[in-house]
């Protein structure tokens, strides 16, 4: 073959880097699945500092960015249609003498409700809706540190805050919960929740499916003279009986957690995190209700010395996973994901494009958001949007659709026998996903039953529609459910029975026949 | 069988046998006068009745409430215008079962036994009352390929009838009767309906044709 060496460089390249493209398909070579954003958010050129700024985002795609302007009260921007707009000074924002800490959460509703502190003062609460804002209010004196909202399914928004007060034998700092009802202008109801009662203090909350509240604080356990502060776990009922306690950094790591937060992920599995402050260390733990297990604790990565909310970090979760957001030792925001299988953390990412003060996180259905403010004074906030981070999850296989049972009886004037006829339709999502469907399964229980003690009682091959369940005893009242199987073997949920008439009553009269005799089948 | 109906049955069976020795003897005192209509000694014929049953089960499920059949009948002259009398007939209907649409066969043998008076003999009347048992075997069938068993069985019991003789030549007669039976079966396993009890009881009531010697 002869080499043309005259080709010109600048075709050369153009060849060099479709090779390294068709190459790179070739061998599949991995490639980054998400992008990160970063987007300034405050002005800069102030004399100073905007800081602590949260991000949420409701199921209608309107976010709200909320941080501490240099004029000391909290600014707001309001992102809906179109870029975002600045809404100026949240109606009602005290003038803080010392704001580090808030929270933000939406209900069901498409509201943002966000608390804020006034440090070691006043708790404020504001609520947004529509573009439009409530005029903040004073929620509590006295709080201190770190607050976690969160909501119930009835929307109603717990706050876990500290309360500290002042006594003969000094500063008691106390972690209670608070709660807002849906209509209420805001929070009442504070229960005290710590048993150490000693400088206890800074409180990340998250609900579970059934409404219980987990909170988790930084406790103060004293023994002699000597104060070690633990990571601790209360969960609360939905009547907010305290069900469970633990340390959770407990021995060997006894001393100076700090910042511990706490989210929840679909499974209704636990993690929770915190920085070790002597250490710098970032530290995890893993909890399983399902077997009541906690792992080990597990280092997640180093942190920065102070100032104290450098040291703020937030572990959250989408679906099945947990992913954790801090400031490393460089300052910088970082991004872990947790693996599950060796109970280590991944990184994944560095989420700010320079030095940072304070992060915080806040998970849609598709992306991650931290907002963040820039350590270099005077400072400016930031967002940084990590795109396309949550696999899509994965299509899951569809029972049938259109399940209808009919319940038949077979007789001559001196016997009989009843017999079930189920004829069913395949579920379109399964169509439309394309999935291929080899198997269906039928299962029945007794309607009386427990919805777990489903019996398979055949299994069909995927082009049949329909199924005649012929041991079916007088007074026997069956419900069914079809499950589809896919070609990789994963099957359908059993779906629970809506529509299933109960057992026939009349008996039947000769008629004209309704289905084919077996002997025309 | 019940025991009354086994009774009945040994009083008519053996009845034209005391009746017959009877008469031999008196033959042997005295000749026998000319023998009237009313004494002629057999008769044997056929009828064509209609139907019913009491069972309102059976019958809403079949969909007839009475079915029309032939039957045939014979007799014999005993003493004091009483005879000893038999009857055959078969009671038969058929419907579709309700889901598949088998054909199923309801078919019922109903054999009489009993005596009949005739209180009145006329020349051409002879209005007469009579009692006796009732013998049926009934079976149920379905045709084709089903989980449906057939079903046979027999019931006994009684029966009370009325009705006139019309003589019409010297060996031909007319008949009009109406019978009322008693028949009832109790069930080893009750029907789907939910009685355990099969009430084949009923009425009859027909025209028949008699050949009499």
């Amino acid at each position: 073959m002869e080499v043309d060496t005259n080709v010109p460089q600048e075709v050369l390249m153009k060849r060099l880097i479709i090779v390294a493209v068709f190459l790179g398909i070739a061998l599949n070579l991995p490639a980054q699945d998400f992008e990160v954003t970063i987007r300034r958010m405050t002005p800069e050129g102030l004399s100073s500092n905007q800081k602590f700024p949260l991000i949420a985002e409701n199921a209608d795609g309107e976010k709200l960015y909320i941080y501490r302007g240099s004029d000391r009260k909290s600014h707001y921007y309001y992102k809906k249609d179109g870029d975002w707009t600045s809404g100026g000074i949240i109606p009602g924002s005290p003038t803080y003498d010392d704001y580090w800490f808030s929270d933000i959460v939406v209900d069901s509703t498409g509201a943002f409700h966000y608390v804020s502190e006034d440090a070691d003062a006043a708790l404020y609460y504001g609520y947004f809706q529509d573009g439009a804002w409530a005029a903040m209010r004073k929620v509590l004196i006295r709080h201190e540190a770190t607050l976690g909202l969160a909501v119930r399914s009835d929307d109603t928004i717990v706050l876990g805050s500290a309360f500290k007060t002042q006594s003969p034998k000094g500063v008691t700092k106390d972690v209670i919960i608070g709660f807002k009802p849906k209509l209420a202008a805001t929070f009442a109801n504070f229960m005290n929740i710590t048993r150490d009662h000693e400088s206890s203090t800074m409180v990340d909350v998250a609900v579970d499916s059934k409404d219980n509240s987990w909170v988790v604080y930084k406790g103060g356990f004293v023994q002699g003279n000597t104060e070690t502060m633990q990571a601790v776990l209360v969960v609360l009922d939905k009547a907010n009986k305290e069900i469970y306690w633990k340390n959770v950094s407990g021995e060997p790591y006894p001393a100076f957690c700090w910042y511990p937060t706490i989210a929840l992920n679909a499974e209704g599995q636990a993690m929770v995190s915190w920085m070790m402050s002597q250490k710098r260390y970032y530290f995890s733990r893993f909890y399983d209700p399902a077997t009541e297990k906690w792992a080990e604790v597990t280092q997640i990565t180093t942190g920065p010395l102070r100032p104290w909310p450098t040291m703020y970090n937030k572990v959250i979760s989408a679906g099945s996973d947990f992913y954790w957001v801090g400031v490393d030792t460089d300052r910088m925001v970082m991004l872990y994901k947790y693996d599950p299988e060796d109970n280590t953390w991944t990184y994944l990412a560095k989420l700010s494009s320079v030095a940072a003060n304070w992060c915080s996180a806040y998970v849609n259905a598709e992306n991650l958001y931290v907002s963040w403010d820039a350590i270099a004074q005077p400072t400016v906030c930031y967002l940084t949007t990590v795109s396309n981070i949550f696999p899509p999850p994965p299509i899951k296989v569809q029972s049938v659709s259109n399940l209808v049972v009919e319940r038949k009886f077979e007789r001559s004037f001196f016997s009989g026998y009843h017999f079930n006829v189920l004829t069913w339709e395949a579920n379109p999502v399964n169509t439309e996903e394309g999935i291929i469907i080899s198997a269906h399964h039928v299962y029945r229980r007794e309607r009386t039953a427990d919805a777990t003690q489903w019996t398979q009682i055949s299994v069909l091959a995927a082009d049949v529609y329909t199924f005649q369940d012929n041991n079916v005893p007088a007074g026997s009242d069956y419900v069914y459910a079809v499950t589809c199987v896919d070609s990789n073997a994963n099957e359908s949920p059993i779906e629970e029975p809506t529509g299933q008439a109960s057992k026939t009553t009349p008996l039947p009269r000769p008629k004209s026949p309704s289905i084919p005799s077996p002997v025309d089948k | 069988m019940k025991s009354t109906a086994k009774t009945l049955l040994f009083v008519l069976l053996t009845f034209p046998f005391f009746s017959a020795a009877s008469l031999m003897a008196g033959q042997e005192e005295a000749p026998a006068p000319e023998e009237k209509p009313s004494q002629t000694r057999f008769r044997l014929g056929a009828y064509f009745e209609g139907w019913t049953l009491n069972d309102k089960n059976l019958t809403s499920f079949f969909g007839h409430s009475q079915r029309n059949p032939g039957g045939f009948e014979a007799s014999v002259h005993t003493m004091f215008n009483i005879d000893v009398w038999v009857s055959y007939r078969k009671y038969s209907d058929e419907t579709k079962t309700p889901v598949y649409g088998n054909t199923d066969k309801f078919a019922m043998s109903g054999t009489s036994i009993g005596l009949i008076y005739r209180p009145i003999v006329w020349k051409i009347l002879e209005p007469f009352i009579g009692a006796g048992a009732e013998f049926y075997s009934y079976q149920e069938t379905i045709e084709g390929q089903t989980q449906l068993r057939p079903t046979t069985g027999n019931a006994s019991g009684l029966h009370a009838q009325a009705g006139v003789y019309i003589n019409a030549t010297k060996f031909l007669s007319g008949k009009l009767f109406v019978r009322l039976n008693r028949v009832k079966e109790a069930l080893e396993q009750a029907l789907p309906d939910g009685p355990s009890e099969l009430d084949l009881g009923g009425k009859e009531f027909g025209v028949g044709l008699i050949f009499r010697f």
